[in-house]
């Protein structure tokens, strides 16, 4: 029999299990480092607090992202919030941040993605930048693990078109047809709720 | 030219423009240990139970605005009697449920005999109850599964007896957030606390052990293992020793803490127990309709402020005529529970 781990013991390993995962989660979903350094503070803070929900092994991870994802959410309604817990983290993250020459324009994948539903948008974020499972996914989006295959295939299939046609439009600025609305982020960030457009409907 | 849409949006991912690896582990370490220097709070129940009693102190060390030496001083109780009860009518490994469709239900031991405690919860749940229900010890998890589907492994639990029952009562009482005067006692408040405590049982025979630990800190009553008595023992108030280069921060909890406005109610819901039940003198339905009544705000609250949580603030109820008036005891772990125990009409 296996006595239960102290909480300390526990969150320090979930701590240092997945604080470079959260760290990314963070600044690619909010531009300023302090405000993505407040959100893994926040993280964490929730998982402290709530230690006996968090589920034990690859299941942390996305019960953290959902925790984040719910955090991120708070930030986007209220004033910005400065967090005393992540000042010195935020500093550090300000100075990670690396400058690079911007892409001429914004990549078109990330235009296409201010087209879809901002829950499509965010399951092929998942999928493609946490390199979460579809299931994993549900966890963090609160969805039935077949609705994430069905939203994320579709999502898929319209990121695709979504790119082409903004290729096309590219390609051909004067044509008649209404030009796609080019998102106002810089390209590195996307933390503007994504725009409708494509008859992305929510039907799940 | 057909691109996959994913290997695309990988090529743009945000994350690309830091450089995580350089961040200094300092920092880092640094918010670690500031948020486990924090009191926790209660976590609302999802999964199997273990190491409820850890949460117990945590969170009354947040409700009454403990200190920030609570979260680790209370590991002391890791495993201890209050663990509470996972109940299943299928075995589940408890460590790997999926949260998401739990199949097992339960809560905080209410009485030192998990399968009495699992025919209640299922009673509350309106789940059909165990048959042939066998209680175990398995991986640090109180468990209670039809015998049938005992696994290999499984330290089977003995009914407890009746000293055993009385010391699961008393240490109810003992960690009841209702009464207790403050979360960091005295030993001469603890002592009271500890007397108020038995005297609210109705419980013979026990005593309270007078050679407290006279050192300073806060102290707590706990029962001995073994024998009818009550021990006082102390805390540390001072938070443990940083490493260097260390910063400590302000708690959190401000007015703009989302746990601000479940700590403020936990304390409202704790005065009208007290006033309406400890203070006053109610037949068991009285009192269990105005625990109800404070619960279903206390998960109102709770909701507004983190959302739909799974579960709520259970309250139970047990008819004892030899009390004169009704008792109310609340343990936090894994969620409020709230226990009235009384007459069916008051004597008082």
């Amino acid at each position: 029999m296996h006595p239960p781990p102290p909480p300390e013991e526990r969150f320090d390993a979930l701590f240092a299990a997945h604080r470079l995962a959260l760290l990314s989660y963070a600044v690619r979903r909010v531009g300023d480092p302090q405000d993505a350094a407040d959100v893994v503070a926040d993280t964490f803070l929730v998982a402290w607090r709530r230690l006996g929900d968090v589920p034990p092994g690859e299941g942390a991870r996305p019960w953290l992202f959902g925790v984040a994802r719910r955090v991120l959410g708070n930030a986007h309604r209220s004033e910005a919030r400065r967090t005393a817990l992540a000042r010195r983290l935020g500093a550090e993250l300000g100075r990670a941040y690396v400058p690079a020459p911007e892409p001429p324009g914004t990549p078109t994948v990330v235009r296409a993605l201010t087209l879809l539903s901002e829950s499509d948008a965010e399951i092929v974020r998942l999928l493609a930048w946490e390199e979460l499972t579809p299931a994993q996914i549900a966890v963090v989006l609160d969805l039935a693990p077949g609705t994430v295959r069905v939203r994320l295939h579709r999502a898929r299939r319209r990121l695709a078109a979504a790119m082409e046609r903004i290729e096309a439009e590219d390609a051909e600025p004067a044509r008649d047809a209404a030009p796609v609305k080019r998102p106002a982020v810089s390209g590195h960030v996307m933390s503007e709720p994504a725009r409708a457009g494509f008859g992305n409907e929510e039907t799940a | 030219m057909k691109r996959d849409p994913l290997a695309a949006l990988r090529l743009a991912d945000p994350a690309r423009r830091y450089d995580l690896d350089a961040v200094d582990d300092r920092a880092l370490e640094t918010l670690r240990q500031a948020i486990t220097m924090t009191p926790g709070t209660t976590p609302r129940q999802s999964r199997p139970k273990r190491g409820r009693r850890i949460v117990a102190v945590a969170a009354a060390a947040t409700v009454f605005g403990g200190g920030i030496a609570y979260a680790t001083y209370s590991t002391m109780f890791a495993g201890g009697a209050n663990d509470g009860v996972t109940c299943m009518t299928t075995f589940v490994d408890p460590d790997r449920i999926d949260v998401q469709n739990n199949p097992t239900f339960g809560g905080s031991g209410l009485t030192a005999d998990p399968i009495a405690d699992c025919a209640t919860y299922a009673a509350k749940a309106a789940v059909p109850a165990i048959k042939d229900p066998v209680a175990f010890r398995y991986h640090g998890y109180t468990l209670v599964t039809p015998a049938s589907e005992v696994p290999e492994g499984a330290e089977l639990i003995a009914r407890p007896d009746a000293v055993a029952q009385e010391r699961k009562r008393v240490q109810w009482a003992l960690d009841d957030l209702v009464d207790r005067p403050s979360a960091c006692m005295t030993a001469a408040q603890a002592s009271a606390f500890a007397q108020f405590a038995l005297k609210e049982t109705g419980l013979t025979g026990w005593t309270v052990d007078a050679v407290a630990d006279d050192t300073d800190g806060c102290f707590f009553p706990m029962t001995d293992g073994t024998q009818q008595v009550i021990l006082l023992r102390s805390t540390p108030t001072e938070p443990a020793e940083l490493p260097p280069g260390a910063e400590v921060f302000p708690l959190p909890g401000g007015e703009d803490s989302k746990y601000a406005a479940i700590d403020a109610q936990s304390a409202v819901m704790f005065e009208a127990l007290r006033t309406g039940i400890s203070e006053g003198c109610l037949g068991l339905a009285d009192a269990e309709r105005l625990a109800g009544v404070q619960a279903a705000e206390a998960d109102r609250v709770t909701r507004e402020a983190l959302g739909p949580v799974p579960g709520g603030t259970p309250v139970f109820a047990e008819r004892d005529d030899a009390l004169a008036c009704s008792t109310v005891d609340i343990m936090p772990g894994g969620e409020f529970v709230i226990f009235v125990r009384g007459p069916e009409v008051a004597k008082g």
